[in-house]
């Protein structure tokens, strides 16, 4: 299990969720975050960060929004990793 | 600008993980985060650190001492008061049964810094008498390694991170982790070609579906699997023979106590195939570096010092003791071990080996609880919940009242202050100056001492303060002797260090009086909040006089007692932690204790053991209590009993029994079922959950539930979960250590 990062991370910027993970497991795509599946381990700390309410644990992510599962798995392979907020202009 | 994150550790377990606090007003915490400045931990953390408020702000907190009356209420008291009726009472003991009638438990996962304080008091007391929650868990581990090791110093270990075949046995690290980063470790591990990982478990537990091997063994019988295995090693002679020529005794006749064994009839006894066991006994002959980690899922079941042996067996055997990725013997900070590992005292009523200077927490009530001249009379207890923690929590909770005085220290109104005499008000631990003692890492070893984050209230008070003004009532404390050390103060630390070593020389008596004695004096000229480091000074002096190289390796300057005073300084101005000891792997070798510097096989005692299990598995279970109860399980959602209010969790509030489902299926229950757990000890209610990693006549409920909520007056008890030791009796424990068998409780489960 691991948690799952959806569309209400779009165009959000304030990245605090990258500032609590522990594992470093964050991976920044243009409008997107998204979350190794393999790398996660569940400490669940980034999901009360997450004020866009886009971070779901798999068990709780809404039907609707299950393909988000494959799509952070997908390109958590492709995008760099992020571990720091970046502080905006 | 100043932080306002302040660097602490997660007090869960044994690891104590740094953390950094967002410390919001009133002693809230608002954030927890993890503290990359921490040399172990550096930033990771685990699901459960960040609900720790729920420790600093939980429920049944106590603000000021209390004292019971005969009706069972409790009244507010001064700290005067406390203090002079406490230590008159418990001086009235010595004198008429002798200070050895006071026994004294000590406890808290990360509450550390009492230690050698609490000693200062037994020192006053005469009291010789300790114990604390590793004697309900490591003490055969520690017995065994004592016997084969000896180690002169330190924890005798394995390094299952760094394993070419890394074996948990009756352990699910992925819960209740062992070395730091764990659960990213496990993951980088599972997907190593080099790397084998093994767990023994009858549950599949989250570990074993990463594992590359997962050996189902029936509950209370690792004994059989594990002495297969050595077997095999034997028969096969897969020994490292060279290794026994070099560093081992005793090859010849322990082996002999192996080549009858038949493999095929040990595997029906413990349920793993032949095969299996066969193939892994091949994986640690050919593998360079084997590690094995067993622990509670062995440590609290049936034969598991005899189990514990085999496993160090098995390991020294096969040649894996003293390089990376095998069994190593650490170098502490304090050395909880090696001065007490030659401890060959029983205790006076049940005549109960005495490990690691621990007596078994499994005899407490019954050494109280009996006529016996040397029974125990009275009881200091400080940060163990026992009367819910130990096993028997029925006759632990008679025992306390059957005493002529126990003094409770605790932050809240636990179930064990409830049976108190005296309950006396602690800061939490982020109220306070603590430290994180439990450092077993090899061969890189980290200490940190925490800052307090948060100003205490003013009514409560931290242990070291409470010890010393107990000693100073006792009048243990030479007055003439503060004042000398309080005037060497004046002209510096060198001067204070001299005279503070030419007193301990000339009065040897004051030794354990020493950390109360730092503390008075020393201890004011420490930054503020800190004056509780004080007793580690010396400590550090010892460190740096025993292991000089190991403490310039991890980066302090010096020699002599410039080097400690330079690792005390470091010690005390390093918030989030700092290395104290790096080594090299072969370390190990020279922490051999015996005289022949040899590591020795054979353990006379666990002979007539190892014949006994020629007649096979004796089952406890019966028509009325079918199920094997595992109690304890660490789940997501389980943490040690300082989280009192179970609405820290996110799932499983109820602390689920878990069952398998074609038992579920037999019994008519579904997930959500209201059900009662009984065993010979004791019941209550429960809800199931039907989980398919469970096997068939296996069942299971997590630790820390059924606590009750003892101040609140307005609400009605709440008791969430079953209490795992209302079920279990203290007389099921192994021969030779006396620690439990949580883990193998026959039970009964009816709808209710």
């Amino acid at each position: 299990m691991a948690y799952v990062v959806t569309d209400n991370c779009i165009s959000c910027k304030n990245m605090d969720c990258v500032e609590v993970c522990p594992v470093d497991c964050f991976y920044e795509g243009r409008n997107l975050l998204v979350i190794d599946p393999n790398e996660c381990v569940d400490c669940g700390l980034c999901e009360p960060e997450c004020r866009a309410g886009a971070i779901f644990t798999e068990d709780d992510l809404p039907k609707d929004k299950q393909r988000f599962i494959k799509l952070n798995t997908d390109y958590a392979k492709i995008w760099p990793v992020i571990t720091d907020k970046k502080v905006s202009a | 600008m100043m932080s306002d994150w302040k660097p602490s550790a997660c007090i869960l377990c044994e690891l104590n993980c740094g953390i950094e606090i967002k410390a919001g007003p009133d002693n809230v915490i608002e954030k927890i985060r993890g503290d990359k400045q921490h040399p172990g931990s550096k930033g990771y953390l685990c699901n459960k650190a960040t609900r720790l408020n729920h420790y600093q702000n939980g429920r049944d907190r106590i603000y000021n001492p209390l004292r019971r009356n005969e009706d069972g209420s409790f009244d507010e008291i001064s700290w005067d008061t406390a203090i002079a009726e406490i230590a008159e009472k418990l001086q009235k003991v010595k004198e008429q049964h002798g200070g050895d009638k006071i026994l004294y438990v000590s406890g808290g996962q990360g509450n550390h810094i009492v230690g050698p304080y609490g000693a200062s008091t037994r020192s006053a007391l005469g009291s010789i008498y300790k114990t604390n929650a590793i004697a309900q868990e490591k003490t055969g581990e520690m017995w065994v390694a004592n016997q084969m090791f000896r180690p002169t110093m330190g924890i005798q270990r394995s390094d299952c991170e760094n394993a070419e075949v890394a074996i948990y046995l009756g352990k699910n690290p992925w819960h209740t982790h062992g070395f730091h980063q764990c659960r990213k470790g496990l993951q980088k591990l599972a997907k190593d070609e080099n790397h084998r990982m093994v767990v023994i478990d009858p549950r599949r537990s989250e570990s074993a579906d990463i594992a590359d091997m997962h050996m189902a063994v029936k509950p209370g019988t690792d004994a059989w699997l594990m002495a297969a295995l050595v077997a095999v090693i034997v028969q096969e002679d897969w020994v490292d023979h060279e290794f026994m020529e070099k560093h081992t005794l005793g090859y010849k006749e322990i082996s002999s106590h192996f080549f009858d064994v038949v493999i095929d009839e040990y595997s029906q006894e413990c349920g793993v195939e032949e095969e299996q066991i066969r193939e892994l006994a091949s994986m640690i002959h050919n593998a360079n570096s084997v590690a094995i980690w067993e622990d509670l899922g062995v440590q609290m079941n049936r034969n598991s010092t005899l189990v514990s042996y085999f496993h160090k067996l098995l390991l020294t055997m096969t040649g894996n003791f003293g390089k990376k990725g095998t069994q190593f013997i650490s170098q502490p900070l304090v050395d909880l071990a090696s001065p007490v590992y030659r401890d060959e005292r029983r205790t006076p009523v049940t005549n109960s080996r005495i490990i690691g200077g621990m007596i078994p927490c499994n005899i407490i009530s019954e050494e109280i609880l009996t006529d016996h001249p040397d029974r125990m009379r009275a009881m200091w207890i400080e940060g163990s919940n026992l009367v819910h923690s130990y096993a028997g929590s029925q006759d632990m909770a008679k025992a306390l009242r059957a005493t002529e005085i126990t003094v409770v220290l605790d932050i809240a109104m636990t179930e064990t202050a409830m049976q108190a005499d005296y309950v006396l008000p602690a800061p939490t631990q982020f109220e306070k100056c603590e430290m994180s003692l439990f450092n077993f890492e090899f061969p890189h070893n980290v200490m940190q001492l925490r800052h307090p984050v948060f100003k205490a209230p003013e009514s409560v008070m931290a242990e070291p303060e409470i010890h010393a003004r107990l000693c100073e009532a006792l009048g243990a404390i030479p007055a003439d002797v503060i004042e000398t050390l309080n005037q060497a103060l004046t002209k510096g630390e060198q001067v204070f260090g001299a005279s503070f070593m030419q007193i301990m020389a000339q009065q040897p008596g004051l030794a354990k009086l020493a950390p109360v004695i730092l503390y008075r004096t020393l201890g004011k000229a420490l930054p503020k909040g800190l004056a509780a480091a004080a007793a580690f000074m010396p400590m550090c002096l010892d460190l740096a006089f025993k292991n000089p190289d190991a403490v310039r390796a991890a980066g302090h300057k010096g020699k002599g007692p410039e080097l400690g005073m330079n690792l005390f300084k470091a010690y005390v101005e390093s918030p989030s932690g700092v290395d104290f000891s790096v080594e090299e792997w072969d370390a190990s070798f020279k922490r051999l204790g015996h005289e022949d510097k040899k590591i020795h096989l054979m353990l006379p005692e666990m002979i007539p053991e190892i014949k006994l299990l020629e007649n096979g598995f004796k089952a406890l279970t019966t028509d009325v209590f079918p199920f094997v109860l595992s109690c304890g399980e660490r789940r997501d959602y389980t943490a040690n009993g300082i989280y009192r209010d179970p609405a820290w969790k996110k799932k499983d509030y109820d602390g689920a029994v878990r069952i398998s489902p074609i038992d579920a299926e037999l019994l008519g229950v579904e997930s959500g079922s209201k059900v009662m757990l009984s065993t010979r000890q004791g019941q209550g209610e429960a809800v199931i959950e039907v989980n398919d990693r469970m096997m068939a006549g296996h069942i299971s409920i997590p630790n820390g539930g059924g606590l009750t909520n003892n101040l609140n007056t307005d609400k009605p008890l709440e008791r969430v979960g079953v209490a795992a030791n209302e079920l279990t009796s203290t007389d099921h424990r192994d021969f030779l250590a006396g620690t439990p068998w949580h883990k193998y409780v026959p039970a009964n489960i009816q709808l209710m």
